[in-house]
């Protein structure tokens, strides 16, 4: 690896450990109940400012690590930043949506989203989502952080035990995939070969959906995390139509939930804007930056950040901080 | 073939769009340019609070459509451009459906249909919102 990515992944996460030292006043937890910018030692220009910066870097290790935006944002802005969760997750719905939107029209072209396999899985993820939105937005938010932290561990298992599979073998596609005629060919990029792909396992794959829509639209953290696997692992598509057909899911996924938010008033522009800039920018440059970095190296810091922003969110649910 | 041609192209326009608007809107509420139901100062009094407490402290009309009840202020613009990012995957799907239906690929029409009314009716809160 060479030097400046090593140090640009090292000060992403100095910065990103540093944000709860600088900002927060130790009194802080002894303001019960009055608005969070009683134990804030901030103006909220300066709040601003480090969320977008905290969003910029979020995007670049993100992509670097190959999990979704939100999953990293809604528990660190959730634990480091003074705003309520229930903000936090609607700003996490809507980065994940712009993420998708502006990857998706280029995996489109060059034939790696299949809209085919995404449409029925979206429909089913979505009609979950709302249900999940409610919930959210229901439920207490110390019930929402502890929630989001036992998610985030299961996902830093799934992490830490799944091995993608670039081409899982799928020996034959089953009625419904054929039915439903998904399958396809793509060119490797990087082999310059073409492929031709199908499905198997279809119908669990797409039940798994229902849960994976659901989880996401009460958290707020897209599903990249969950999409990739199902859509790779269980059902068998090659790991690069996985990612990019993850990508068309969420933008429809996040969409429907995201409007449970907003019609509750959840749209706080000075949370939601910065982060979509923020997380827009900083996956341009992540996405710059992945061929020169060890992608094992990321995936350390990327977990180690995940396991970070997971014990915080189970001391904030469990009361243990505010 | 034209649906997936269609699709990309409304996503790619749609965000580009989005993404001008959006910053032109929150440029004019940061500096005032329209009044706000509350200023930049004392937003960090409110974004602390829990939805609810939040909505009842500061005033902000809820539910379908109050986005564009808000429109004349600074914080109700920021707000409206952020939602046409929500409105774009509605857009994109609403662009293929004549084209699917003319394929005469009627599973996947009906799919598609099936989530433009789901899209449609979380928007205008039919879902309990």
């Amino acid at each position: 690896m060479r030097p400046f990515p090593r140090i640009a992944l090292c000060l992403t996460l100095l910065a990103m450990s540093a944000i709860p030292a600088i900002c927060q006043d130790p009194a802080a937890g002894a303001a019960a109940g009055a608005g969070a910018a009683a134990g804030s030692v901030l103006p909220w220009w300066a709040w601003i400012s480090l969320l977008f910066v905290t969003t910029f870097l979020i995007g670049i290790v993100a992509v670097l690590g190959g999990v979704g935006g939100g999953v990293l944002f809604v528990p660190i802005v959730g634990s480091f930043f003074p705003f309520h969760s229930d903000f936090v997750r609607c700003a996490g719905l809507l980065i994940a949506l712009a993420g998708s939107l502006s990857a998706g029209p280029s995996l489109i072209r060059k034939n790696l989203a299949s809209l085919r396999l995404s449409i029925p899985a979206a429909l089913i993820a979505s009609a979950a989502s709302i249900f999940g939105a409610k919930l959210g937005l229901a439920l207490p938010s110390k019930a929402v952080q502890l929630a989001t932290a036992g998610l985030m561990t299961l996902i830093i298992v799934l992490l830490l035990v799944t091995k993608k599979s670039a081409f899982p073998e799928v020996k034959a596609s089953d009625a419904l995939a054929r039915f439903l005629g998904l399958g396809g060919i793509f060119v490797d990029e990087a082999t310059g070969k073409e492929q031709r792909w199908s499905i198997h396992r279809s119908l669990p794959g797409l039940a798994i959906f229902t849960v994976v829509g659901f989880m996401a639209g009460m958290l707020g953290l897209g599903a990249g995390w969950a999409n990739v696997p199902v859509l790779n692992l269980l059902m068998g598509a090659p790991l690069k139509i996985a990612v990019a057909t993850s990508n068309l899911v969420i933008a429809v996924s996040s969409t429907t939930a995201a409007w449970i938010y907003i019609n509750k008033g959840a749209l706080l522009p000075v949370v939601v804007i910065p982060a979509i800039l923020g997380m827009m920018g900083g996956t341009r440059i992540g996405a710059r930056l992945l061929a020169r970095v060890d992608s094992g190296l990321v995936r350390i810091v990327v977990i180690a950040l995940m396991a970070v922003s997971t014990a915080l969110s189970f001391a904030k649910g469990l009361g243990l901080m505010r | 073939m034209k649906a997936k041609s269609g699709y990309a192209l409304v996503l790619e326009w749609g965000s580009r769009l989005g993404l001008v608007l959006v910053v032109t809107a929150f440029l004019v509420y940061l500096i005032g340019l329209l009044p706000s139901p509350m200023g930049m100062a004392e937003i960090d009094r409110y974004w602390g609070l829990p939805l609810a407490d939040f909505v009842a402290a500061t005033g902000i009309p809820t539910g379908p459509g109050s986005w564009i009840t808000m429109m004349g202020t600074g914080y109700g613009l920021a707000a409206s451009w952020a939602v046409l990012f929500s409105l774009v995957a509605l857009f994109a799907y609403a662009a293929i459906a004549v084209p699917t239906i003319l394929d005469r690929d009627y599973i996947y029409a009906v799919f598609i249909v099936l989530e433009l009314a789901l899209m449609c009716a979380a928007m205008a809160g039919w879902l309990g919102a």
